[in-house]
Formats: C-alpha cells, sequence, structure tokens
C-alpha cells in the first residue's frame, strides 16, 4: 500500500474513518516508519495544544448579567387595559361616597335634603337610643 | 455568585432562559464564559478585543434567545455567534497581520521551579507563536479541534463548512502547525 495523504492520517488521528479504512491504514502504520513519525508528530501536537493554560476572562459575567436583570420579567397589563375598569370603577366609586359622607358629617345645607331614615343610617346613636347630648347626636332640638 | 441552576443540565437551562428565566441564562453565562473567551482570545490575540467580544457573544445570544432550536447545541451556537462577531471585527479592522499575545500572564505556573517554569513558559510561548502565525481559517479550525475538542459535526456547524471540507481543512490547519513548531515541541 502506498503512503496515505495527510488528509486520510489527519482524520485517523481524530477517529474520524470508517471501520475497514481504519484497519488498512493501522496495517500501513505498522510497516511505515515515514508515517508512523508523521502520525507521531501530530499526536504529540495535539498534546501540547491541549497542555496549554487556559487564559480565563477575569471577570464574573454572570454575575454582570444578574445585576442588570435582577428579577425575572414579570408581564405587567398594558396601560387602558380592560382589567383596569374594575378597579377604576371603585375608585371613583369610594371617592364619590367619601364626598357624599364628608358633606353628611360637615352638615350644611345638603343634610336638610337627604331623607332622615337614610341619616339615621350614620347616626352615632343607634335607632331607639338616647341621646346623651343634643350636639353630639348632630340634629336640633325637637327634630326628634 | 450563587449558582442556583449549577445541577440542572444544559438543555433545562436553554429552556427556562427561552421562558425569561435570568437566573437560567446567567447559569449558562457561568458555564461557557471562560470557554468563549478562551477561544476568541486565541483567535484575535488581543485580551480586550477578547473581552469584548465575549461580552457581545453573550448579549447576542441573550437577544437571539427565543430563536434558538435545539437542533444543535447551545455551546456550538455560542461558538458560531462568538466566531463571527470576531471575523466581522477581524474583516472591519484588518487584524490578519501575526501579533504577538498582549498578556502572557496566564502561562506562568507560580508553582513550578523557576528553572523549569522557564522552560515550561518558553515552550509555551513558543507553541502560541506558532498558533499566531496560522492564518485565521487554520487558527480558528485547529483551537476547535484541538482545544475546545469540538467534533467534526460541531465543527461543520460553528463554522458552517461541509464535513468534507472540515476534514481536509484540518489537515492543512495541522501540517502548517507542524512546519511552525520548532522540532522540540514536538515532544513536549
Amino acid at each position: 500500500m502506498t503512503c496515505p495523504v495527510f488528509d486520510d492520517l489527519s482524520a485517523f488521528a481524530d477517529d474520524a474513518v470508517e471501520s475497514g479504512e481504519r484497519k488498512r491504514l493501522a496495517a500501513h502504520f505498522l510497516s511505515c516508519s515515514h508515517c508512523q513519525d508523521r502520525l507521531n508528530q501530530l499526536m504529540a501536537a495535539r498534546a501540547a495544544l491541549r497542555a496549554l493554560p487556559s487564559p480565563t476572562l477575569g471577570v464574573d459575567l454572570a454575575a454582570r448579567f444578574m445585576d442588570m436583570h435582577p428579577a425575572a420579567p414579570r408581564k405587567r397589563p398594558a396601560r387602558g387595559s380592560w382589567t383596569l375598569w374594575p378597579q377604576a370603577g371603585l375608585t371613583v366609586a369610594a371617592l364619590v361616597s367619601g364626598v357624599w359622607l364628608g358633606g353628611l358629617l360637615a352638615g350644611g345645607a345638603s343634610v336638610a335634603a337627604v331623607p332622615v331614615s337614610v341619616v339615621r343610617a350614620f347616626d352615632p346613636v343607634p335607632p331607639g337610643g338616647l341621646c346623651a347630648a343634643p350636639e353630639l347626636c348632630r340634629f336640633s332640638k325637637g327634630t326628634r | 455568585m450563587m449558582r442556583i441552576f449549577r445541577q440542572l443540565d444544559e438543555h433545562e437551562c436553554v429552556l427556562r432562559a427561552q421562558r425569561g428565566n435570568h437566573a437560567a441564562f446567567s447559569e449558562l453565562v457561568a458555564r461557557h464564559q471562560d470557554r468563549i473567551y478562551r477561544f476568541l482570545f486565541r483567535l484575535m490575540r488581543s485580551q480586550d478585543d477578547a473581552r469584548d467580544l465575549t461580552q457581545e457573544t453573550f448579549l447576542r445570544a441573550f437577544q437571539g434567545l427565543p430563536s434558538w432550536r435545539p437542533d444543535a447545541s447551545f455551546s456550538t451556537w455560542l461558538f458560531r455567534i462568538a466566531r463571527n462577531l470576531a471575523i466581522d471585527l477581524l474583516r472591519r479592522d484588518r487584524h490578519t497581520e501575526f501579533v504577538a499575545l498582549e498578556d502572557e500572564a496566564y502561562i506562568v505556573d507560580p508553582g513550578s521551579r523557576p528553572d523549569a517554569a522557564l522552560e515550561t513558559v518558553q515552550r509555551y510561548r513558543m507553541l502560541e507563536a506558532a498558533l499566531a502565525r496560522l492564518p485565521v481559517d487554520h487558527r480558528e479550525i485547529l483551537l476547535l479541534r484541538e482545544i475546545e475538542e469540538m467534533s467534526y459535526d460541531d465543527i461543520a456547524a460553528v463554522l458552517d463548512l461541509t464535513l468534507g471540507t472540515v476534514k481536509s481543512r484540518i489537515a492543512r490547519a495541522r501540517a502548517a502547525l507542524l512546519d511552525k513548531m520548532p522540532r522540540s515541541l514536538e515532544e513536549m
């Protein structure tokens, strides 16, 4: 057998030839000192390259990445989404009822317009109870 | 940095990262950053370029995560990104001429005897110099095969070559390296 081309010798070193071809090449290397020498050089170069120390980055990129992205992203509804409408409605209702109650507590013209049955629901004195002092019960003498 | 996904296999880590889990992506960075840097450092012959390109590689990977498909391994995909960025920079800046390594501190072993250390350092320097004198297409394929120990299939995926071309280019790169290596290095 004539000496194989260097491509085949290189592939043999990487165990990248088919088994039949591998047997044929191996048999040749046993009888050819030139090819054996070339194969040894190739293996020695590989060993030398693998023995080279590895340079390291010296920076913890992973930690840097986590500093930039501290938490997993959370899905946030887009502004104006329909899911916000119930919350907005409750807020408006709370504001309206707050203003209305404030008006009741402060007294004034609007109080007179509110039916007594409604006002009583918010009286400090339970229905049927006695008022200790008229000024605390927000009604003038003689209205009850 | 606390690595909560250290035990997780690579594929699961990538899947979690794809679902927006930043800690999972961070784990992938921790696993691969030194390999990518090592490859880029020897390809570019510049510490600064290698650092910048390593960061850029992971940034691109993060941005491209949604499009990653498990038909190639994650590390092969990373090497492909890194290699393409490096080639772009080499073409842009015409870095193709031989440049000595900027930083050789990593090749000094502080634990060895001074005379032995000197000899070892000399050998490493000669080997690095022989590598550096190779054309980029020879250097990159040797780095992937001999140092990163990639299969022919993975090399073909990283360099976008056919298997036949990978085989013949590896052989030519090895022959070129042997020509440039002092005989003493072959006995290391």
